[in-house]
Parts: structure tokens; sequence; C-alpha cells
């Protein structure tokens, strides 16, 4: 456990919408649970509705968890942050910090960038303001941005470079764990490497372990050690990225990985394609068997009434399906 | 990297760079019906402040036989119904106007533009009770309300202002909540609390600057309806005590002698205009300069 | 002849600040039963060039110049009304976001009724069939049931193909799919592009399908063009291009995209740079500036469009022109 930096255990959270004064219950989490170790990336992927960005925000406490643990791993000791409130929390906070997906909305446009950056600092009483100055430097060139940069406005950067000043953002506290709730998907394609072979330098001289939501496997294969595939708030598969991608066991990874269309056009009409039916159930009735039944090519009964346990098949691939 | 080197580059860079305060005033600037607006309001002030050297007449001195004469070499905008020098009367009246304008539409929007980011940001229970209070408000109109109020406090100018406050910071409230529900909501502001910036800064720094246009555009033409709920309030004897003059109360009597003397209405009215333009023209400016979305074109 | 050929189309857009010359001087073909893939990056104009061709280009954008010729006719030159009929008759178009281009507030086989209405002359039972029919056509499960449902109702994938059905009831003979599958889940995506390929086969509708997804592009298209910043850089048959890309900004865009045989600890190939603004466009090749293969010439003239070989792979490359031949090691060609 000496390298483990976060070990979620059992993590549920439930959402109450009214909506004309009726009240539901959404179920965004049902028991989701893995570890990461430092300087690992760890991919979850889902379809929308998944749970996956609810995830991440319960992990950075933007949400409070209904129950389970959060186990932080910093400073020498072992801290279960979902028990922790908000005053608590806010000294941990530098450990876990966030990328967004639109980095149009996640920067205000009324601050500058240096002013965005040295907040952050503030907040967390950190260094004097020479110091300070200091740091934002240098993490604006570790993000590839220079420092003319420092006194302009959101608006006046492109879709890359914001998602750059993101980076920045999160970087500048030196967390452990960095989540980023699809940071490519809002940016163009020729774009979006660029960002990836940033995060990857960084973790390359941080060392951060990135917590890396996407619906775009391609993308998580391509950054993940190991991933978890998640569906209408549980994980139904999760396995080192390899080996979920050699040998995917759950009929959903199966369809999931098969949704992937290559940008090859012979290879892509001539490989075998697993069409799914149905659409993405309903987060408000989870049913009482297996959550994947009703889309499930492999389907048997005992599908419908008992919910499958998760198996560790083999050395670190669990997988939750009885006939996997 | 020489760890102080760095520090002091971007010292360097500081002091080239603008501040923020002066950078709004520079895209201010640039707007010129604002700075137009500026003068204006400026000029109104110096007025008001020394209204007492400007006066060609006494206003308070009734002069019958010259009663009702128009514009004229000696009255340069004429004499109303006693014969009181209508230049000199509006010089003093924009000591009372400018003042309950100013003062009513300053507190209630920062009270109301403070209770509406409280209420907005807090949530559940908090933002229904203050918004359950800011409905029964508007369901009165609010000069009944304020009029019931100087009723009981008695006549006078600062029970004006009271009372013009205590109903007008509703609206601000109602607006500015708006704002904050969908403004909280805003990535940003997700991305400023997971990187831990404190709860007053987000709400002041952060939700409060991006909810300003409203506000803004609220207070500009705040001020004038104070200038006119204060003329109301004054006819009905419960403002400034006649014979003292106001704009509002000015353009009031001007209104018996509408067919004979229009003058004496429209003189008035041009004042009112002309501030509440000069403010508009001010607000639009203001607002512009502040988002820095806008500050290239 | 083809059924749709678009000649030097150039698409201006008039603000402010300057004139965007967000389609400058694009010209395709496509034919019966083909379908031809717009690929680019946001901004790229391939939008635009989709919105020229069913007449919805408004102030402050204005068709500078071009032809845009369909079954023969210079759609350029019609006047609206005469424009108005072709579409959604002769041309139809699907949106990104299904719910943005469906009423909310009334039910969705009542707006294909509607639609029936307006178009043809059918009467009411008889359209309410065919709606019925199409809905089952789009294979969606519960096609009656859905009849009587609100938008909001349905999910974004059901959305899509109700879309879909609204746009082919009229067999057209040209459907044109902006970004149909990008607001959609993965496996949902799979669902609506198989289901386009089946009823492009079925109805022999032509498609130009527009879309920032080499994956779409591979899975769908019979020829593809390839757009930066109001050109198309490199177009050709399907397999053609993704095999022998040419232009450094196709083979760029390629190697960005991690594939699923891409080794890890690999570098992606990226661009560097930003896609440019079309009010002041670069000059030269508009891409020279994020290119790693820059010429000389590439700054300063434009690079004319050629044929390579004796197939229709058209590139506007300086790096195949003749005279720069000797210029290029074809090693390098392909990218190695």
């Amino acid at each position: 456990m000496k390298d483990t930096v976060l070990e979620v255990k059992d993590i549920k959270k439930e959402f109450v919408v009214s909506r004309f004064g009726r009240k539901k219950k959404i179920y965004a989490l049902n028991g989701v649970s893995f570890d990461l170790k430092k300087g690992e990336v760890l991919g979850i992927v889902g379809e929308s509705g998944c749970g996956k960005t609810t995830l991440g925000r319960v992990i950075s406490k933007i949400y409070e968890p209904t129950s389970g643990e959060c186990i932080l791993n910093v400073e020498g000791k072992e801290i279960d942050i979902a028990k922790l409130d908000e005053k608590k929390f806010r000294s941990y906070r530098k450990y876990i910090q966030m990328i967004f997906q639109d980095p149009f909305a996640s920067l205000n446009p009324r601050l500058t960038i240096y002013t965005t950056l040295y907040d952050v600092l503030k907040a967390h009483g950190i260094g004097n303001k020479d110091y300070r100055n200091e740091l934002i430097e240098k993490t604006i060139k570790e993000v590839g941005l220079e420092n003319y940069h420092l006194f302009r406005y959101p608006h006046e950067f492109s879709g890359g470079q914001r998602q750059r000043i993101s980076i920045a953002r999160a970087l500048i506290l030196n967390p452990d764990i960095i989540i980023a709730d699809e940071p490519v998907s809002a940016l163009d394609v020729s774009i979006q490497s660029q960002i990836i072979n940033l995060m990857l330098d960084i973790r390359e001289k941080f060392g951060v372990s990135y917590i890396f939501i996407s619906h775009d496997i391609s993308v998580v294969r391509y950054i993940s050690d190991k991933v978890m595939v998640m569906y209408l708030g549980f994980a139904v598969e999760k396995a080192p990225v390899d080996v979920l991608f050699d040998r995917p066991l759950h009929p959903y990874t199966k369809a999931l990985l098969s949704a992937i269309l290559t940008p090859d056009p012979k290879k892509e009409r001539t490989r075998k394609k697993m069409i799914l039916q149905g659409d993405v159930p309903d987060p408000s009735k989870i049913p009482m068997g297996c959550v994947f039944a009703d889309r499930c090519p492999i389907k048997k009964d005992i599908c419908e009434k008992v919910k499958p346990e998760e198996r560790e098949i083999e050395k670190d691939h669990f997988v939750s399906c009885h006939f996997a | 990297m020489n760890e102080s080197d760095g520090g002091i580059e971007l010292q360097l860079f500081f002091t080239k760079k603008k501040t923020n305060f002066s950078d709004v005033w520079y895209r201010f600037r640039r707007n010129k019906l604002a700075v137009i607006g500026l003068i204006v309001i400026t000029l109104f002030i110096l007025v008001a402040i020394f209204a007492n050297y400007l006066m060609p007449y006494d206003p308070y001195k009734i002069d019958i036989r010259n009663r009702l004469k128009g514009p004229s070499k000696e009255h340069w905008l004429g004499t109303d119904d006693l014969g009181r020098d209508v230049l000199s009367r509006l010089i003093l009246g924009t000591r009372v106007s400018l003042r309950v304008g100013l003062i009513v539409v300053g507190i209630s929007a920062t009270v109301g533009t403070i209770i509406g980011l409280l209420s907005g940001y807090a949530g559940g229970w908090v933002d229904n009770l203050v918004m359950r209070i800011v409905d029964i408000l508007l369901a009165f109109p609010g000069i009944l309300l304020a009029l019931a109020i100087v009723a009981i406090l008695g006549p006078g100018i600062d029970h004006v202002i009271l009372a013009l406050t205590l109903t007008g910071w509703v609206g601000y409230a109602r607006v500015v909540r708006g704002e904050v529900l969908t403004i909280k909501e805003e990535e940003y502001i997700t991305a400023a609390k997971s990187s831990g910036i404190k709860k007053s800064v987000i709400l002041f720094k952060y939700i409060l600057p991006n909810a300003l246009s409203p506000i803004i555009v609220l207070a500009t033409f705040g001020i004038a309806g104070a200038i006119i709920a204060e003329s109301s309030l004054s006819f009905l004897g419960l403002g400034v005590k006649p014979p003292e003059p106001s704009w509002g109360s000015l353009l009031n009597v001007g209104r018996r002698y509408i067919m004979v003397a229009p003058y004496l209405s429209i003189f008035p009215g041009i004042f009112i205009m002309v501030v509440v333009m000069a403010l508009n023209f001010i607000g639009d400016g203001l607002r512009d300069a502040l988002d820095p979305r806008l500050r290239n074109k | 002849m083809a059924l749709l050929e678009v000649k030097n189309l150039r698409v201006y857009f008039h603000t402010r600040e300057g004139t965007v010359k967000a389609v400058d001087d694009v010209s395709f073909t496509l034919e019966k039963n083909e379908t031809l893939c717009l690929v680019g990056e946001s901004g790229c104009g391939k939008s635009v060039t989709a919105l020229s061709i069913i007449g919805l280009i408004s102030n402050p954008g204005k068709i500078e110049s071009g032809q845009i010729l369909f079954e023969g006719v210079d759609l350029v030159k019609l006047k609206k009304s005469e424009l108005r009929k072709f579409r959604g008759t002769e041309i139809s178009m699907i949106f990104q976001e299904p719910m943005t281009s469906l009423n909310p507030s009334l039910k969705v086989g009542f707006q294909i009724v509607e639609l029936l209405l307006e178009h043809f002359n059918v009467s009411k039972t008889e359209a309410k069939n065919l709606a019925v029919e199409f809905l089952k056509k789009v294979k969606i499960p519960d096609a009656v049931g859905t009849y009587d449902k609100y938008p909001h109702q349905l999910s974004g994938g059901m959305r899509q193909r109700v879309m879909i059905a609204m746009a082919l009831i009229s067999k057209p003979s040209l459907l044109i799919a902006d970004e149909p599958t990008t607001a959609l889940d993965v496996t949902i995506q799979l669902q609506i592009l198989e289901l386009i390929r089946d009823l492009k086969n079925s109805l022999g509708t032509s498609v130009i399908l527009i879309t920032h997804d080499m994956g779409v592009v591979a899975n769908l298209a019979d020829k593809v063009a390839v757009m930066y910043a109001g050109k198309i850089v490199e177009s050709g048959e399907v397999f053609e291009v993704f095999e022998n890309p040419l232009h450094p900004y196709t083979v760029g865009l390629l190697g960005s995209i991690p594939k699923l045989d891409t080794p890890k600890n690999s570098r992606l190939i990226s661009i560097p740079g930003n896609v440019p603004r079309l009010i002041n466009p670069p000059k030269g090749c508009r891409f020279h500036e994020r290119c790693s293969r820059k010429l000389e010439i590439c700054e300063i003239a434009e690079p004319p469009e050629m044929t390579i070989g004796n197939s229709n792979h058209r590139i506007a490359c300086w790096l195949y022109s003749d005279e720069f031949q000797g210029a290029v090691d074809t090693d390098e060609r392909y990218g190695s």
C-alpha cells in the first residue's frame, strides 16, 4: 500500500431532484471501488449517465458522497476525505486538482490568467508575493505558454491554449492527483494530441497520477495504465489497459470497444462490429439484476434477477458479469 | 532557472503593465458617450454644491406681478405661478433630486445586490425565505409602500430616502439572485471551488463581476425612478416641504399650468432627462469597460 | 450527369471586424448514391459549404461567386421561393443536436405529419400512416408509441432517428448530415451510422456527411474532402486518401488520432499552432504556418490544385507540383 495515493471503497452518490414538486432519486454512483498508484493513469470510460463525471466530482469533493470511503495517502498518513467536512478538507484540496472539459467555460472570463493562478496560490496561503510570481512564471512555461500570456484574458486564447491554462491552474499546487474530466473532447483533433502529449510530459516530470475520464476509448487506451468501464453507476470491468483491450470480458466492454471507429476504411469496413440495441438506461431506475441486462446480447434469466458479484478473473482484472 | 530571476522578471512585467483600474479607466475613456455622461453628471454635482453662487435670483422671492412669464432675458427659464425664477429654483432643486436619486440607488443597489448574492448562493430555505419577502414587497406598488412609511415616520427628505430605499432593494435582490443562480452553475465557478478558492472570494470576485451588467442597467434607471418618486411624495406633501424646490415638485407644479405655461414642466423634464441619459451612458460605458471580452471592440 | 456539382464556391461573411472568407473557392462533385464526407476542424468551412447547398446562408453571410449545380440547376441563381421547393423535398438536412431542430412543444408524429401535408398532396390518414412507416424504417422500436411522444421524452439517439425519418420521408436525392453523431454516445453513434448506410442503400439517396471525426469518414464515406481554413486541401476516394495521404495537414490529422494499434509511450504526432482566423488568412498556402514541410513558395503563393496520377485524388500543395517535385524525398512523402 506504500505507493497507493488514493483508495476508493464502495463509493455511492444519490441525487434528489424535484421536478414539478415530485421528488426523484438519481442513483449516480452505486458502489465503486478502485485504487490509484503514484504516477499511474486510471482511465474511466463509459457513456453519458454512467456516473464517470460524478465520480470525479465526488473524489474532488465538489459533491459530497452519500456513503463510502475515499482514502487519500499523503504527508505519510491516510485520510478518509469522504468523511471530512469542507473546512477540514481545505488543507487536502491541493493534493487533488481538476481539469474540466470545456476550456471556454472553465475559466473566469473577467480575470487575467495571472489573477486566476494567483488566486489559487493565495487561497492556499502558499508563499509570499515574490514566491507566488516565481511559481506562476515557472508553471506557465511548464504548460508551453509564455510570460506575456499572463496578462491576457481567457477570450484572447484558443481552445488548446485555454486547456493549457486549466492544466497550469491544476499543476501550480503541485498535486498528487489530477482528475481530468474529458479534457480533450471539446478540442479540435490536431489540438487534442498537443494536450495529451503535454499531460504525459507532466506525469513524467512530476509523477502525478491522473484519473482520466473520457468517452473516447482510443484516447483512454493511449494515455492510461489501467481502465475502469462504468455503466449506470457501476464499475462493470476493471483491468490493466492491455489486458482490457486484449481480453475484454464484460459484454458491455466488448460493445464499447467495438464502437470505436478505426480511422482506416479497410479495417473499419471489414471488422466485426457488435451493435448494441437500445439506449443508455435511466439512472433513476436501477434494475434489480445486472444493470446491463436489457441491452445484453448474451443475457440469461439469472441476469434479470441476480446482481452479478465482482470477480477477479486474472490478476488485477475484475469483472461483474455472470457469464464472463 | 535561477529562482530569484523569475520573480524579478515578472515584477518588471508588472510595472510595464497597466493595473486593473487604469485598464478599466482606459477602456471607459474610449467610449465617447460615456465620457460625455460623466462630464454632465460632474457638472450637475458641481451645480448642486455651488448652488448658492450660481442662482441668479433668490429662489424663494415671490413676485406676483411677474407670475407665469415665459423665458426672457431677465428670467432665462421664465417664472412660476408665484413669479419665482425657475432657473434658480431648478438649480437649488438639483440638491434634493440628486441627493435622493444617488443615495436611494446607492444604498438599495448595494443592499439588494448583497442580499441577492447571498440568497442565490446559499440556496435552500434561506433563498426561499428571502425570495418570499421579496415577493411580498414586490406585490405592493412601491410608491404606495413608501407612502405608508413616510406617513408613519412623518414628512421630510430623509424619510423619503429611507422609504424609497426600503422598497428599492427588492428589484436588485431579485435580479442579482437570478444571475447568481445561472452563474454559480458555470464551470469556472466549479473550477474555482475545486482549486480551493474561498467562498467569499468566489462570491465577490468571481460571481459578482459577472452579474454586474443587469445591476448597472437597473441602477441607471433606478436613479430616474427615485427622482420621480420623490416628486410624487412631495406632491402629496410628504417629501420636501414647500417652498423648498426639487425637480420633481417643480414638474408637478408645472403640470397645473401645462396649457398656459408649458415651459414650467418642460424645463424640469429636460433636466431629469439629461441626468438620466447621462447616467445611462455612464452605465453602458462602465458595463463595457468592466468586461474584458469587449476590450478590443 | 453528377447529382451535385459545386464549382468555385465562395461564401464570405461581412462582419464589422472584416470579411471572413469562410468558404474560398471550393469545388467538388457528388454522384448519385454516393457518400461524400467533408472533414475538417472547427472553422474550416465544412458546415458553411453544406448550408450554402441547402440555401441557408443568411446575413452577414453571402455566396459571393460560384455555382451549385443540382441535377443541372444552379441553386445559387434561384429565388428564395424557388429554392424552398428543393429544400425538404429534393435536399434534406439533419443537424448535430436534434433537440434544437425539433419543436419541443409539439408531438413528434404531429411534426412529421405537418411536414408531409406541407410538401405533398396527401390526406391526413395517409400522412399518419407514412409517418409511422418511416419511424419503423429508422428502427425506432415502438414506432406507434413514439408517434405520440414529445421530443424531450426521447433519448438523443431516438431523436436523431426521428430527424432522419423526417429528412428522408420525402425521399430526397440528397441528404446533408452535419455532424449527426457528434452529440451521441459511442454505442449509439454506431447505430446511427449503420442506419444512415442502410437507408442510403435502400432509398438510393446521396449523402454529404460533415464531420471532424476521421473514424466516421472511414466508416461511411465513398469519397472524402479534407478542408482547412475555407479550402479543400485534399480529396479523393476514401481508400486512396487514407492509404496514401499526401497533404501534410491530412497526414498530421491522421497521425494525431490515437489508434488502437498506436504503441503506448510513442508520442502522438501533433500539429503545432492553432487554426487560423479567416479574417486575415495567412498568405500563400493557408497551412504554411503550421506545416512541418514548408517550402519558400508556400509563404508567397497559393498552391494550385492538382491531380495525382490518373485517379481523382486531388491535392493543393506545392510539395507535389512539378516544379518542386525534386524537393520531395519520396520516403518522407508518406510520413515514415
